[in-house]
């Protein structure tokens, strides 16, 4: 691991302009609490052997790998790579956050990071799999346990435009929060070999995710050609958006809304996908209003990277200025794609709204 | 010896437990800027007025502990690096815009504004601060006015220097002074502002800047102009000048940096010749419609092969955006490499412009390096661009030699080795050769103001 870190810690030339977009520096203020800092961090314990302290190790697991510096860096120093190489490296030397640890231990045990006992599928217990399905869901960890009603939604969406679907067989997390944190995703050849088997039994090879970090996991870090795994991995948006394009699914609502919508760093700059939560919006007829920061400038939600777990002030102070700029916009209703940022914005919102996209669809079917 | 937690206790006890550390995370991330120097400082302090940072220097003047001010730590030639130790004291916290004032065409920052903040703020007013540095979304004010900086716009607007009319500094005796003045000229004694810009915080630190700031103008325009020749390229700038016209920006991109942009951008519609011109003028519609006119005639008339006229929004954006792609491309291009900021600011007479290119070529063939060069050639200021596998020793030394002549080169030719970052320890070594005798003059300036040197020094020579 330090072989392939060492090359893309040097990449950064330390200019500094990550400076403007690390949500955390924009927080904290001291320098290795921002991209620059912490790649700096980097080099100095894998390269000039610093044992890290616990402000070095703060400053590492701090990171929100938002990926907001990789769009912004004039030498595309991979930071979000980085801080998850380094973090590895540092779990491996047994000095990963205790937090982080727990979390690891509550998926090797239960399957999922929350600490939930429950069966996966308790809020459908009616649920048999159809013979046949088009598509199959991978529900992820926060919407069973924790927003609910967003896998409610994505099941009646699912319902309203007769897409036949099963739930991917025996999910268990898809190991996003382990991969973030420095650990290997424990669950990804479980999940894999499940989709492999929900698609034998169904016949559908289209996994959709509501969940950008599910998403974002499955289809960019799971070792896909090793298994040679040729389902296809989705987000709802993407799907939905393909399918109103293609003229099969046809909304005939029109809602007058105003509304604005926060791109979940997994889905936006990790994954690249702007538009389609988009399109489908606009296909409800409603005004779409961006925010001072948009699209690939989107200002992180302040929950990912582990962060939210291990420091949930530093993810609330991020979290209230980005709900700030969406109040500031003057919209109706504060929508997004990713059930984390949804929880998590929705947690630090007085004021307005704060929905996913599907839940707002269901609402408006 | 010192005590360093007795001076540490006194430290937090000025700016506040958070705002003081000596923690060794810290010091590390503070012991670099952009340059490849490295110097690990004792402390780091962020104070949030001038009152404490006079505290700050009074204590470290007591100790006779170096003080280092730092904005962003986004300069390029090591101004920020603690490399006698001593106390970091960044200037972030000082972000506050104190006053806009256009009807007086002024504006009162702090050191710690960064650069594209002030701009965004003025332009809601249809006013701009017209240095323009390439490093905007991170150089703080402070830091920009300490290093003497600028950018591409400083043919027409002039630079730094040119804007600054009022300082209030913190000595380092610790005593708050005002520099300077309100008037929009003034001819009441020395000019004392000056003597801080570029000055590196060798001689104290910014806490409030007055600035001068002018209306936007209403319209710009891009002119193209390729040549096969780079001398061609060099007279079409005299000549422009000659013809009575001053762009409001003059870029040079010469073939190695075409190639690296088209590489980079493939899409982008650019010729790859020995030198394009980037000629940028603004003003009214009509002016800048026959300024253009012209200079794309004066182009013609000195054997461009290709003159283009961008007038729309989107291709002067994709235009500019070529331009600002190039230092990016030089390194995302090879992805074992990084670009070393050594020899990136020499600065020559614009006659001199094509002869230093062509030297800088038969200095990379010499050393086997490609070596990316653009710059502002309307101000004679080029970034060569030396990217090296960094993790690779023999490279550096290639670096060290390259670096080396290029600079005495410029300096052979009548130039400096520093357009626009500042001298810090990265150029240090050439200050003898470039000012001779006034070296000591700066000498006796620094000793009257810091006698026990403890602003900022190793920095400049000093």
């Amino acid at each position: 691991m330090i072989e392939a870190c060492v090359p893309e810690v040097v990449k950064c030339v330390r200019c500094g302009k990550c400076r403007s977009v690390c949500p955390t520096l924009d927080v904290v203020g001291w320098d290795n609490f921002g991209s620059r800092g912490r790649m700096i961090l980097s080099g100095e314990i894998i390269k000039n052997g610093f044992e890290p302290n616990e402000t070095a190790l703060n400053s590492i697991f701090s990171c929100t790998t938002c990926k907001h510096c990789y769009e912004v860096c004039p030498s595309k120093a991979k930071v979000p790579e980085v801080m998850e190489m380094t973090r590895n490296i540092l779990v491996n030397a047994g000095k990963g956050l205790t937090s982080h640890r727990k979390m690891y231990e509550r998926v090797e045990r239960l399957g999922n990071p929350y600490d939930e006992h429950k069966d996966r599928n308790w809020w459908m217990p009616e649920y048999k799999e159809p013979e046949e399905a088009e598509v199959q869901y991978f529900v992820g960890c926060t919407p069973t346990y924790r927003t609910n009603d967003i896998a409610k939604s994505t099941v009646a969406v699912m319902d309203a435009f007769n897409i036949p679907w099963a739930f991917v067989r025996d999910q268990k997390c898809c190991g996003s929060p382990l991969i973030r944190t420095g650990y290997q995703p424990i669950t990804a050849e479980h999940n894999i070999d499940r989709m492999i088997e929900t698609a034998e039994k169904t016949g559908a090879e289209i996994v959709v995710t509501s969940c950008a970090g599910c998403y974002k996991t499955i289809k960019g870090d799971y070792p896909i050609k090793a298994r040679e795994f040729d389902i296809e991995v989705m987000h709802i948006s993407q799907y939905l958006a393909d399918r109103i394009k293609k003229g099969e699914l046809v909304i005939d609502k029109e809602v007058n809304m105003k509304v604005t919508f926060h791109d979940p760093c997994h889905l936006g700059r990790h994954m690249g996908e702007y538009e389609a939560p988009r399109e489908v919006l606009k296909a409800f007829g409603v005004e779409i209003v961006e925010m001072e920061h948009a699209k690939q400038s989107s200002w992180c939600c302040g929950a990912g990277g582990g962060v939210r777990m291990a420091f949930p002030d530093l993810t609330e102070s991020i979290a209230k200025k980005r709900v700030k700029e969406a109040e500031d916009t003057g919209a109706d209703i504060f929508l997004s794609a990713c059930p984390f940022c949804v929880y998590n914005l929705k947690e630090n919102s007085e004021n307005l709204d704060v929905k996913d996209m599907v839940q707002f669809m269901a609402e408006n079917l | 010896m010192v005590d360093k937690a007795e001076i540490f206790d006194k430290l937090k006890s000025i700016v506040g437990e958070e705002n003081a550390s000596m923690d060794e995370a810290v010091l590390r991330v503070y012991s670099y800027d952009v340059s490849p120097y490295k110097g690990r400082p004792d402390f780091v302090v962020r104070p949030g007025t001038p009152e404490e940072i006079a505290e700050i220097v009074k204590l470290a003047n007591q100790y006779k502990i170096p003080v280092i001010p730092r904005g962003a730590g986004s300069g390029a030639a090591g101004g920020a690096v603690p490399v006698n130790g001593g106390i970091v004291i960044e200037l972030t916290r000082l972000n506050r815009i104190l006053e806009i004032d256009t009807a007086n065409l002024q504006v009162v920052v702090e050191p710690g504004v960064v650069h594209a903040t002030l701009n965004k703020e003025l332009a809601k007013l249809g006013y701009f601060f017209p240095v323009d540095p390439g490093s905007t979304d991170m150089a703080t004010i402070g830091g920009l006015i300490s290093n003497g900086g600028s950018g591409m716009r400083s043919v027409k607007y002039g630079v730094t220097r040119d804007y600054v009319m009022q300082l209030e500094i913190v000595l380092p005796s610790g005593e708050i002074v005002t520099v300077g003045s309100k008037a929009p000229k003034s001819a009441s004694g020395y000019d004392l502002p000056r003597l801080f810009v570029g000055a590196e915080g060798t001689l104290g630190i910014i806490t409030k800047a007055r600035l001068k700031i002018l209306p936007m103008p209403q319209a710009k325009a891009l002119v193209l102009a390729a040549f096969d020749d780079l001398e061609k390229a060099g007279n079409a700038v005299v000549n422009t000048f000659a013809a009575g016209i001053v762009p409001s920006g003059l870029e040079i991109l010469d073939r190695s940096a075409l190639e690296a942009v088209k590489t980079y951008r493939p899409n982008l519609d650019i010729p790859i010749v020995e030198a394009l011109l980037l000629f940028e003028v603004d003003g009214t519609p009509a002016g800048i419609r026959e300024e253009a006119a012209r200079i794309e005639e004066v182009c013609k008339n000195t054997g461009a092969v290709k003159v283009d006229i961008a007038t729309s929004k989107e291709r002067f954006d994709e235009l500019w955006a070529a331009r600002a792609v190039v230092g990016a491309a030089t390194t995302a291009l090879n992805p074992d490499c990084t670009r070393v900021y050594e020899a990136e600011d020499i600065t020559v007479p614009i006659t001199n412009v094509p002869k230093i290119l062509l030297k800088i070529r038969e200095i990379g063939k010499k050393y086997g390096m490609n070596i990316v060069t653009f710059g502002h050639i309307g101000s004679g200021n080029l970034h060569p661009a030396l990217v090296i596998n960094v993790l690779d020793d023999d490279e550096w030394d290639k670096l060290w030699k390259v670096s080396e002549e290029i600079q005495t080169a410029a300096l052979e030719m009548g130039g400096t080795t520093t357009g626009e970052h500042g001298i810090g320890i990265a150029r240090a070594r050439f200050m003898e050769a470039e000012h001779g005798k006034a070296m000591e003059l700066m000498r006796v300036i620094k000793k009257a103001l810091d006698p026990n040197n403890i602003m900022n020094p190793g920095k400049m020579a000093l």
